[in-house]
């Protein structure tokens, strides 16, 4: 099932200029096929320019590997997220709002949104293309899922294991609590509680 | 569900953010041995990260029955697995082990069915933790008659993380 959430906009890097965006609950066939036929090819091949899986992390291309069916999780404990612009699927993001709890006080143990995926195409990531093309994907996804989270009762509560080439985004860009290195996922977690979600939405500016 | 953001907030908000990279989430993190076959490497030579995980997943189970005080043949008989197919796990790097024989030393030493079969190289996609531990433990175990107690902790911490994280 695939339901239009919305229209927004991403910042063409290339042009300066803003374009339309959809923000999607689900996915399609077409998606699938942006997946299979553009990203995934050119992830394997950016990937293959490294001696070993951690060393692909310098080129953000850890994901190479991924079938659609394994990112699309038809699971009941997920949502699945996608953006579109200029015809092209441009992010995904799953989102788990079933097994994972807050850690951070006051609302340690309660609901959250965890993130299991956010995910940008392969054009728009600096470390793969020397002129990358789209922004915003992370941070319209992101507002995407505080969304989710309220829209469920869960406060706009977040919580997300980072890569590394991205934990200054979540900490110093979208104020995030940094929780500290995971040793189970062998990733630092982060979590946005309640008070940061607020925050975090400050002049958003959607009344209804 | 209703969006929380309106496009100018957004539009404000791109413009002013450092444009760095913004990926993220265990999924992302979590496979290793995939990742070595998405690379296309030789389909005659197992991948690296594949003939590790067999070599500790052989040495797991000639300590588990050296711990138990039990010879191959004895395993095999009361584990009703074939004896060869059992020695091939124990000695062979590039051998992958059948669903039956892993069911069946699963249940014999109550060992997770699905951290054995992703270390016999059964699975496509491997947890990094699993890998990164069960490389280590195989790094740390000598071919051995009987084990140290040393030893015996070192095995016997390896076989709660599987059976923990199973």
């Amino acid at each position: 099932m695939k339901k239009l959430l919305g229209a927004r906009v991403l910042l063409n890097r290339h042009t300066g200029e803003m374009e339309p965006a959809q923000i999607f609950f689900g996915s399609d066939d077409t998606n699938r096929r942006h997946y299979e036929e553009l990203w995934k090819p050119d992830l394997v091949r950016r990937n293959a320019d490294f001696p070993d899986w951690g060393a692909s992390a310098e080129g953000n291309a850890q994901d190479s590997h991924w079938a659609w069916d394994e990112i699309m999780k038809s699971t009941l404990a997920y949502e699945n997220f996608v953006i579109e612009c200029a015809g092209l699927t441009q992010g995904i993001m799953n989102v788990n709002i079933a097994t994972r709890f807050a850690t951070l006080p006051p609302h340690k143990g309660r609901e959250l949104a965890y993130i299991d995926r956010i995910a940008t195409a392969p054009w728009n990531r600096h470390k793969l293309h020397p002129k990358p093309k789209y922004m915003g994907v992370g941070r319209t996804l992101f507002a995407t899922c505080v969304s989710l989270s309220i829209d469920l009762e869960f406060g706009g509560r977040v919580g997300l294991h980072s890569l590394e080439q991205s934990e200054t985004w979540y900490r110093d860009e979208l104020g995030l609590t940094d929780c500290g290195f995971d040793e189970t996922e062998e990733m630092r977690y982060f979590e946005m509680t309640e008070e940061q979600a607020i925050e975090f939405l400050k002049g958003a500016e959607v009344l209804s | 569900m209703k969006l929380l953001f309106s496009t100018e907030w957004l539009e404000q908000k791109i413009k002013s953010d450092a444009d760095i990279e913004t990926d993220a989430g265990r999924a992302l993190e979590r496979s290793i041995v995939a990742d070595d076959l998405a690379r296309g490497k030789s389909s005659i030579v197992a991948p690296r990260a594949a003939v590790q995980l067999r070599i500790a997943l052989g040495t797991l189970v000639r300590q588990l029955r050296t711990r138990d005080g039990l010879t191959l043949p004895e395993v095999a008989v009361r584990a009703d697995v074939l004896e060869d197919e059992l020695r091939q796990v124990e000695n062979n790097p590039s051998y992958t082990a059948r669903p039956r024989l892993l069911h069946n030393l699963s249940k014999f030493f109550g060992v997770s069915l699905n951290n054995l079969s992703q270390m016999s190289g059964a699975t496509i996609a491997v947890d990094r933790r699993l890998y990164n531990t069960a490389v280590q433990f195989a790094a740390h175990s000598d071919n051995v008659s009987s084990l140290s107690r040393e030893q015996l902790e070192v095995l016997e911490a390896f076989v709660g993380m599987l059976n923990e994280s199973a």
